[in-house]
């Protein structure tokens, strides 16, 4: 049976201006971080030196260490939470739970992150590290659920009946038969989950103490601030990393992007 | 044995910690010279925190901010954060260095007696100017008139900057028209409101915190501005061989100055840190420092007669009729509402 | 041992179940609260329960707020904006999106993933850099700035800046929510059937009437998921009209950040959260009812 038919002159050629008009502003971007000249008018010649003035750029390296931090932490706590709500709402019936779960991933991050910083300055918990990271735990946590009840979807469950009936404990099914299975969605989720607080600035903008700086709140500022190549070198820098990141979790669960 | 070598070493810096001394201040506020000094007295590393508006800074103490050492206040904050429970009672017996200040500039009514805070420097606000625009368009910005009045308004449309700060626009509408720019009279403010609504389709922006590239780049010709952003926009513009000629000049109306004070929140986690850096950084060296490095002005007679004379002829940093420079007081809580209603509604209004 | 008390069914659940109460519910209950309260002397809100002049506890609650939000013009002004940009971004997204989506799941298979990568890719890197990279397109000393002010000078027309304005607030909406209609689509157009189509034109039917009378309509829940997608969050945003937009560019998001982080009336902006979270709750239950009305189309799916 064929798997796909001819693409027509039309379809190619809209389909093609779709996928030129997604890459040639980062192209024109990237390019721009080797421009020698500051205010990225015309072409004035090839360098490296923007990237030279962002790896001395210590608040941005401070908040670049920052984000990474957060992410990590975040990720974690999120995966074993997740984990957990996910294989949860595989095997039981939870509406309550359900619709929660999908609430951080529908509502709008303004929203969140409003309500967020209500509720700490309500309780009169100080902004600062710690509820940039509990804001992203909260949505973070939804992703790697959903990432791990798919995953559990095509799993077959007579697994862990078999491992309970050759007389394992609950918990010894847990951690050794079903989470070995599930662990490419874990892990995929962790990577999404790393990677959506990586890249967070709204929740964050709101839940970040002053001092408490990310990479995206660093970048926010100096776009307020004054606009300079060096933008464009930590944009570039950004985009690589993030190549890495997707292929590597693509790689590890191809049926995530459904 | 490497990993071994590693984790000792990690560890013993972490017990040697520095002492931290946390400011939270505007930028470009002390000399460089001042903290390279002031960090060996103290034995300490002074890290700033930077904030660019005064009702960001007391948002931000109003979310549980902390962890300073010092604040710089300005003005009507002092009395703002000593209403929230913020800051401490000051013991001047640890800041001798309290008599070189200017007693004009002590017993404001934002904190009578100086009970919570000891002034630091002022910045006056004015309006600074691209020099070959206005001299095309015929136009010398002594006047608030020039960003009020349609009839310039017209000529300037698109090239005009603001603070985004309510108090500040409000203060200068207020002054055109006359009026005490710290007046609760509800008629005068919504005044000053028609005013402002009808003049802002014409400015470009509200800006307090970049304004000065937009005069560098050329496409701003007229700005709201603070005395210390013009002093190093003019010295940035003269070292990059820029043709922009900037130059500002107070307003004949009178203009605002913030008055900023040094306060220590109770939060600070050590206050004996905090006494010794207020106390040096009101030091006549520091103040010297800070006038001749950023134009800052200080509230130093003795002091100012140190500096050169092409700082202290500058109307718009040493302005000479003090009396028609104001200090923007604390509101009353409706007034305060209400010209916050009123901000919200200009800043959102689409024209 | 079962241990009855601890089912399995808990021990699973209620971790992320107390975690997500406390840091969703919560929040949304205290901030439907502060609605309801009067703004506070020095920003911020007045304390909840206080005590009148007999000692006695009084609730102090006050509709000021939702006063304020429902009489005054601009605010109306302001969310009518923000559900025409978004209703405008999700139609533009649809009309670039549609296509992408539907050559990367036609292509051969083994450029699928590949082409599937390609698109994902510039959605993985922060948006704040998706904006950037239009400030510099749309920039005054830009190329497409001056190729269009040329062709408009010809015209006849004055220069018009693209950068601050409506049109830079849009293309930046359109280009930040692209992958949100495009891998729905995708994830549709992936589960044809090529068989269907490869029958119809046996029969007879031009490529175009193979789109429009198979593709299309079996297509709709994934338009439906993509479009909710895209719809949704564009109405909260606030960071691109405050970066590339102008005074009449601004949306609902930038009165209710102002409200929190300026103002501070947080009774405020909490009414204005909640009118926001109303209409977007509407929205998505109009698009789940139209999707649960399309899943009787669900035949001639491989």
């Amino acid at each position: 049976m064929q798997e796909s038919s001819k693409l027509s002159k039309l379809s190619l050629i809209s389909g093609g201006a779709g996928f030129l008009f997604l890459y040639i502003p980062l192209i024109v971007l990237i390019l721009y971080s080797f421009n020698d000249s500051r205010i990225n008018v015309g072409w004035v010649g090839f360098t490296f030196k923007w990237y030279k003035v962002l790896f001395s750029d210590e608040l941005l390296i401070k908040a670049a260490i920052h984000s990474l931090l957060i992410a990590l932490t975040a990720s974690i706590v999120s995966v074993i939470l997740g984990t957990l709500a996910g294989v949860a709402l595989h095997k039981h019936k939870l509406p309550f739970l359900s619709s929660l779960i999908m609430v951080p991933i529908a509502a709008p991050e303004l929203l969140v992150g409003v309500s967020l910083l209500l509720f700490f300055l309500l309780i009169n918990f100080t902004l600062g590290f710690a509820s940039i990271i509990l804001a992203h735990i909260a949505f973070c946590l939804s992703f790697v659920a959903i990432a791990v009840r798919t995953r559990m979807h095509g799993m077959d469950d007579s697994l862990i009946d078999a491992a309970r009936d050759l007389g394992a404990s609950p918990v010894k099914a847990f951690f050794l038969v079903l989470i070995p299975i599930i662990l490419p969605g874990v892990i995929a989720g962790g990577l999404m989950a790393f990677t959506l607080s990586l890249d967070d600035f709204v929740i964050t903008f709101f839940t970040a103490g002053v001092g408490a700086s990310t990479l995206p709140l660093a970048i926010y500022s100096m776009l307020k601030m004054g606009v300079t190549p060096e933008i464009n070198a930590v944009s570039t820098v950004i985009i690589l990393i993030t190549l890495v990141l997707t292929a590597t979790a693509t790689k590890l669960s191809p049926q995530l992007f459904k | 044995m490497k990993k071994f070598i590693f984790l000792l070493g990690f560890l013993i810096n972490l017990a040697h910690a520095e002492k931290i001394l946390n400011v939270y201040i505007g930028s470009n506020y002390i000399a460089d010279d001042t903290i390279t000094r002031l960090q060996k007295i103290c034995n300490c590393r002074i890290s700033q925190n930077y904030f660019n508006d005064n009702d960001e800074m007391l948002a931000k103490i109003i979310a549980g901010a902390s962890g300073y050492n010092v604040i710089v206040a300005t003005s009507y904050a002092v009395d703002e954060l000593t209403k929230m429970g913020k800051i401490m009672p000051l013991d001047f017996s640890k800041i001798p260095n309290i008599k070189s200040i200017d007693p004009k500039f002590m017993n404001q009514n934002y904190d009578k007696g100086n009970k919570y805070s000891v002034p630091y420097a002022y910045t006056p606000v004015f309006l600074s100017y691209n020099q070959d625009k206005m001299k095309a368009l015929g136009i010398v910005p002594d006047t608030w008139a020039v960003v009020f009045d349609p009839k310039y308004l017209v000529k300037l449309k698109g090239h005009i900057t603001m603070f985004s700060s309510a108090r500040h626009v409000f203060a200068a509408a207020l002054l055109y028209m006359g009026k005490d720019p710290n007046t609760t009279n509800k008629t005068d403010l919504e005044a000053a409101r028609k005013i402002i609504e009808k003049a802002s389709p014409y400015w470009a922006k509200f800006d307090s915190d970049s304004y000065y590239r937009g005069l560098l780049r050329g496409d701003i010709w007229l700005a709201m501005s603070y005395s210390i952003d013009i002093y190093k926009t003019i010295q940035d513009a003269a070292a990059s061989h820029s043709p922009i000629r900037i130059s500002a000049m107070l307003q004949k109306e009178g203009n605002m100055y913030e008055l900023d004070n040094m306060v220590i929140p109770k939060s600070s986690p050590d206050k004996g840190l905090s006494y010794s850096f207020i106390n040096n950084a009101l030091d006549p060296q520091s103040a010297y420092e800070l006038s001749r490095a950023t134009g800052s002005s200080i509230p130093n007679s003795t002091t100012i007669k140190r500096l050169s004379a092409d700082l202290t002829d500058i109307d718009w940093i040493y302005p000479k009729d003090m009396k028609k420079m104001h200090v923007l007081e604390s509101y009353d809580p409706d007034t305060r509402i209400l010209v916050n209603e009123m901000w919200t509604e200009i800043q959102m209004e689409c024209h | 041992m079962k241990m009855s008390f601890l089912s399995e069914k808990k021990v699973l659940s209620i971790p992320p179940l107390v975690y997500l109460i406390c840091l969703f519910l919560i929040p949304t209950i205290f901030m439907i609260v502060i609605a309801f309260r009067e703004p506070g002397s020095y920003g911020g809100v007045e304390p909840i329960i206080g005590h009148g002049n007999n000692h006695q506890i009084q609730i102090y609650f006050s509709l000021e707020s939702f006063k304020y939000a429902f009489t005054n013009l601009f605010i109306w002004q302001l969310f009518l904006r923000s559900l025409i940009f978004s209703a405008l971004t999700t139609i533009i997204c649809l009309l670039i999106g549609y296509p992408l989506a539907f050559v990367v799941a036609r292509s051969p298979r083994k450029y699928r993933d590949i082409l599937l990568l390609l698109v994902i890719i510039p959605f993985w890197s922060s948006f704040l850099i998706r904006v950037y990279a239009w400030m510099i397109i749309l920039g005054p000393q830009s190329g497409v700035s001056h190729a269009i002010n040329f062709v408009l000078g010809i015209l006849g027309f004055a220069p018009v800046d693209l950068l601050y304005s409506s049109f830079a607030v849009v293309a930046c909406l359109v280009y930040i929510n692209l992958p949100f209609m495009v891998l729905p689509l995708y994830a549709n157009l992936e589960k044809h059937d090529i068989a269907l189509i490869e029958a119809s034109r046996d029969l007879g039917a031009t490529r175009s009437e193979a789109f429009w009378k198979i593709t299309m309509p079996l297509s709709l829940p994934g338009i439906l998921a993509g479009s909710g997608l895209v719809f949704i969050p564009c109405i909260g945003m606030f960071v691109v009209p405050e970066l590339v937009g102008n005074n009449c560019s601004l949306m609902i998001g930038n009165l209710i950040k102002q409200q929190f982080l300026q103002t501070m009336n947080w009774p405020l902006g909490s009414v204005t959260s909640i009118i926001m979270t109303l209409s977007v709750l509407c929205v998505s239950l109009a698009v789940g009812f139209m999707a649960s009305r399309l899943r009787g189309l669900r035949y001639a799916r491989k």
